[in-house]
């Protein structure tokens, strides 16, 4: 079984204290056995790094399928993660204070990197829209200069505020894959028509 | 999207049917005969948005309608009032996303939507233009050529109109799955990168269910 499962990964990233290890956790399998972990070739890479704060975190999808989330320091020196991370990724999730202009300054630096040298479908997710100072996802977008991305309010430490959020980005991928699909018309239509 | 599905059915077969469903902690039904849905406009209107949304979905024909109101709403009215305005949750969204990729090349029938009010009529006359100028229609390339957010919601719900209705089909008449398997196999391995891709879209439809029912 282990043998045979695929690995897909989910990318959680933006500033330090944004709400990403809160994310990573509740949108994990709170228990996976060792055993059952697929290995992977980034998972030695990845153990060097959870020493600089990565959160890791594993979400079962069927028997053939398992998903890493990946929660990674938010500071643009660890920008270089990316060429390992976004390998078999299948989308990133930029989380930002709302409330931070800190936050709000890295966020851009990170960014811009992403922008430029990662192609994935990307959200952002404007967390603490509860606290006061918050600025709104508008401003966020406006500041930030995020052109089509979108942003949406989120908070982390809710799990359906962070499953909507990743439906988004998952929304948002399936439209992408399946706009530069080649079509093979094997389509399994029978129960549709 | 099992919902639409059982939509459609009910109304091709113009068979009196009931519809029972069950959204979050709430059990009800829709009953359907005579090409309409029994209740007044904006009870099959709520109905409607429910059923879309709905976690599990019943078809029941034969149903006993002797309970049941004298009002009756065309299905093309109702799916029309049904639709206008309606947006959806992310979790809807990415249910109609999957539910589209697994939809065939296809032909576009016209119909007077116009006169049921259907709000989003013109993206519809737009979608059966661009089915007569290729002679097919790729929903998936239809939804994915939106132009921003709300174009895309208009989009899913002209989607979800046409295919309730009927007024989408299967280009081959549906017996295509198993027909074009040689040809099929002949172009996997001329065209290297057709077989991945095909993948990822299924990968994220796993993955949109799972994290629904999280
Ligand atoms: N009030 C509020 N607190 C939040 C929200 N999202 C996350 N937090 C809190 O912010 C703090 C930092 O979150 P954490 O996941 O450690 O952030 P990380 O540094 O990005 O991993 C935690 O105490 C979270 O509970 C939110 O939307 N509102
Ligand atoms: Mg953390």
């Amino acid at each position: 079984m282990t043998e045979s499962k695929q690995i897909v990964k989910l990318v959680i990233t933006g500033p330090v204290n944004a709400g990403k290890t809160t994310m990573v956790q509740n949108l994990s399998d709170s228990q996976v056995a060792a055993t059952d972990v697929a290995a992977t070739d980034s998972v030695s890479q990845l153990k060097a790094m959870t020493t600089v704060g990565l959160d890791f975190g594993i979400l079962k999808i069927d028997d053939t399928l398992e998903m890493h989330l990946f929660g990674t320091p938010g500071q643009s020196r660890f920008n270089f993660m990316w060429k390992i991370l976004s390998k078999g990724a299948i989308g990133a999730i930029f989380l930002v204070d709302s409330t931070c202009d800190e936050s709000m300054l890295e966020m851009k630096k990170m960014f811009l990197y992403f922008s430029e040298h990662v192609d994935l479908p990307v959200v952002v997710g404007a967390t603490k829209q509860d606290l006061p100072g918050a600025k709104t996802p508008d401003e966020i977008a406006a500041f930030l200069e995020l052109g089509d991305t979108m942003v949406i309010p989120v908070d982390a430490r809710d799990k359906e505020s962070g499953k909507m959020l990743t439906l988004t980005l998952l929304g948002n991928a399936l439209v992408e894959a399946q706009a530069d699909e080649d079509y093979d018309d094997d389509y399994d239509t029978e129960d549709l028509f | 999207m099992n919902s639409l599905v059982y939509l459609r059915r009910m109304i091709i077969n113009q068979k009196p049917a009931r519809l029972d469903y069950t959204k979050g902690s709430e059990t009800n039904s829709l009953y359907y005969e005579r090409a309409g849905f029994e209740g007044s406009y904006a009870d099959v209107s709520q109905k409607l948005r429910d059923i879309f949304e709905a976690d599990s979905v019943e078809v029941v024909t034969d149903p006993d309608f002797s309970n049941v109101s004298s009002q009756r709403i065309f299905a093309p009215q109702a799916i029309a009032s049904a639709l206008a305005g309606y947006s959806f949750t992310p979790a809807t969204r990415a249910e109609l996303l999957s539910f589209t990729m697994r939809l065939p090349p296809l032909i576009v029938r016209l119909y007077p939507m116009q006169r049921y009010s259907f709000q989003d009529n013109g993206a519809y006359m737009k979608m059966h233009m661009q089915f007569q100028h290729n002679g097919v229609l790729r929903m998936q390339n239809y939804i994915s050529q939106a132009e921003n957010t709300r174009d895309e919601v208009v989009r899913l719900r002209v989607m979800m109109a046409t295919y309730i209705l009927g007024l989408i089909a299967p280009l081959n008449g549906g017996a295509q799955g198993s027909s074009q398997k040689p040809q099929e196999t002949a172009k996997a391995a001329t065209t290297s990168s057709a077989q991945p891709k095909a993948k990822k879209t299924s990968i994220l439809s796993r993955i949109i269910n799972r994290i629904r029912g999280l």
